[in-house]
């Protein structure tokens, strides 16, 4: 049984160095091979993936960025890779989210206040004391949710940016694979990064929203004292850690499944291009030697022009990814200031609900990060295979 | 500090002076005295509180096109106004003797600002349910 296998096994690598030979003999003498990374034009799949991206993040990417070269496609991707251009437009979005966040600042510290004010007159009222800071509790409740759920908005939008992103990027990566001649890795990336992209899609689309919404009605039992809000601050804390703890764990499958079948494919093709490389090398009379180093050459360009598409992709999926997680992160600053404030002008309640929204901007945060997490790995994965022909 | 001050507490200090010497010549009057007095002191009080309210209506109208936020800015100020008054009003009946109408006046604020705030229960609750149907 095993020597069948592996007489199989044979088989299959014989065919595969045969149908290599033959493609790189029949290209030699009709087609020609072209040397040099200047010569190496981008694919057309390349333009569809940056059409594909929305005008937020290509106006912040150079010029080059978009040429059909693939020199200038190197330089850009060298000068968005520079730790200097990466802080800049890091501190550029800081920025931007910063003067769109302090608005939401304001408003939230004046709700506050308003609602301590109107609880410390109303509190020598004797009975109607509590009523009164019930009263006010709905209204800062009202006020704060309104700000919450805008938040719903962005996240889906991100989400549907990320995930149109990746897909144009699919078909991208197959023919910069197959031109490279990883014909076994061009079919396992896609077929795995089509697979990781539904999975995260279904995810993200299906459940994050969901959760979110669930995490923020059972935020709003907080408006009441006492063992409501104890138990819906529970609940939505257990609910979130469950989750987070599904989500990573799927990630990583995702990630690990991805790599796997990646490297195995691209040992596979390169156990069978060196059989080619060694014929070619050997049988092609007079110009053999010439042809294998040509092969090297040419595969040399290939991984250049694969690593400058995968930088670019890294960079733009960290694009999508950093105003997002910087808006989060801001209103989760936010609503942690304004629960300081809160709590120390006495408004437990408040206090209490801002707390939970802090929290749950926090895990927003991370499943944001976390599902880009995995395209950034796939992104790398392919920027970094070699050619089976070096 | 400013005058108001000054003219509620002399004004406070002086009805409870006169109250003391008709306690003892004249009860009924005395009572008539305490409500009237109760009543002024806290109508100056509470226009003592205008400029706070005004300023809390400045607060509210800053927010401009949020709606929602303006809304609520009114709700809570006229919470306050109903209670303010349930309570002096309250606190007039007690002085008077009569508990029992007081603690309907109570009530009758409570259920006055439950009335007030029911808008803004719908609108947490419909938010509730718009979420999880979102979900």
């Amino acid at each position: 049984m095993g020597c069948e296998m592996v007489e199989k096994i044979r088989m299959i690598r014989f065919m595969r160095c045969f149908v290599c030979i033959i493609a790189i003999v029949l290209s030699v003498l009709f087609g020609g091979i072209r040397v040099s990374a200047d010569e190496e034009s981008v694919p057309d799949e390349y333009a569809d993936f940056i059409g594909s991206l929305d005008s937020s993040v290509t106006d912040k990417l150079p010029d080059s960025a978009f040429s059909g070269e693939s020199e200038e496609l190197l330089d850009a991707a060298t000068e968005l890779s520079q730790p200097a251009n990466i802080i800049s437009l890091l501190l550029q979005l800081l920025g931007e989210g910063i003067k769109n966040v302090l608005p939401t600042l304001a408003i939230m510290l004046g709700i506050v206040i308003l609602s301590s004010l109107v609880t410390l007159i109303a509190s020598n009222c004797g009975g109607l004391s509590r009523t009164v800071e019930c009263c006010t509790r709905l209204c800062t409740f009202c006020a704060i949710s309104g700000i919450a759920v805008s938040c719903i908005e962005s996240l889906s939008l991100y989400f549907e940016r990320l995930f149109s992103a990746v897909a144009a990027f699919l078909p991208l990566s197959a023919v910069l694979f197959a031109m490279g001649g990883n014909l076994n890795a061009a079919a396992s990336n896609s077929a795995s990064l089509g697979v990781v992209l539904t999975v995260c899609e279904f995810f993200c689309t299906k459940t994050v929203i969901p959760l979110f919404c669930l995490c923020l009605s059972l935020s709003l039992l907080s408006v009441f004292d006492g063992a409501g809000a104890a138990a819906g601050g529970t609940v939505s804390a257990t609910v979130r850690k469950w989750y987070m703890t599904a989500l990573s764990f799927l990630m990583m499958i995702l990630t690990v499944s991805l790599g796997a079948s990646n490297l195995l494919a691209v040992r596979a093709d390169s156990m069978a291009m060196r059989g080619a490389k060694f014929a070619v090398s050997s049988f092609v009379p007079v110009s053999g030697g010439t042809l294998s180093s040509t092969l090297g050459t040419l595969a040399a360009s290939i991984e250049l022009l694969r690593g400058g598409v995968g930088v670019i992709g890294i960079v733009i999926l960290l694009l999508l990814l950093v105003p997002t997680v910087i808006e989060l992160a801001l209103l989760r600053g936010v609503f942690a200031i304004s629960g300081f404030c809160a709590s120390t002008l006495g408004c437990s309640g408040e206090a209490r609900l801002l707390s939970e929204l802090e929290s749950l901007y926090g895990y927003l945060e991370g499943i944001a990060a976390l599902s880009a997490a995995v395209f950034i790995i796939a992104f790398g994965i392919f920027a970094s295979v070699a050619t089976p022909f070096s | 500090m400013s005058d108001t001050v000054f003219k509620l507490f002399g004004g406070a200090v002086l009805c409870v002076l006169v109250i003391l010497i008709l306690k003892k010549e004249s009860p009924d009057s005395a009572i008539t005295l305490r409500m009237i007095a109760g009543v002024g002191l806290a109508v100056a009080c509470i226009s003592a509180m205008s400029p706070i309210v005004e300023y809390v209506k400045e607060i509210g109208e800053g927010f401009g096109a949020m709606e929602e936020i303006s809304e609520a800015v009114s709700v809570l100020l006229k919470a306050l106004g109903v209670s303010l008054l349930t309570h002096i009003c309250a606190t007039v009946c007690r002085d008077s003797g009569e508990v029992s109408v007081a603690y309907y006046v109570e009530l009758g604020g409570k259920i006055e600002i439950i009335i007030l705030s029911l808008p803004l229960i719908k609108e947490i609750v419909g938010l509730a349910i718009g979420l999880l149907e979102m979900g």
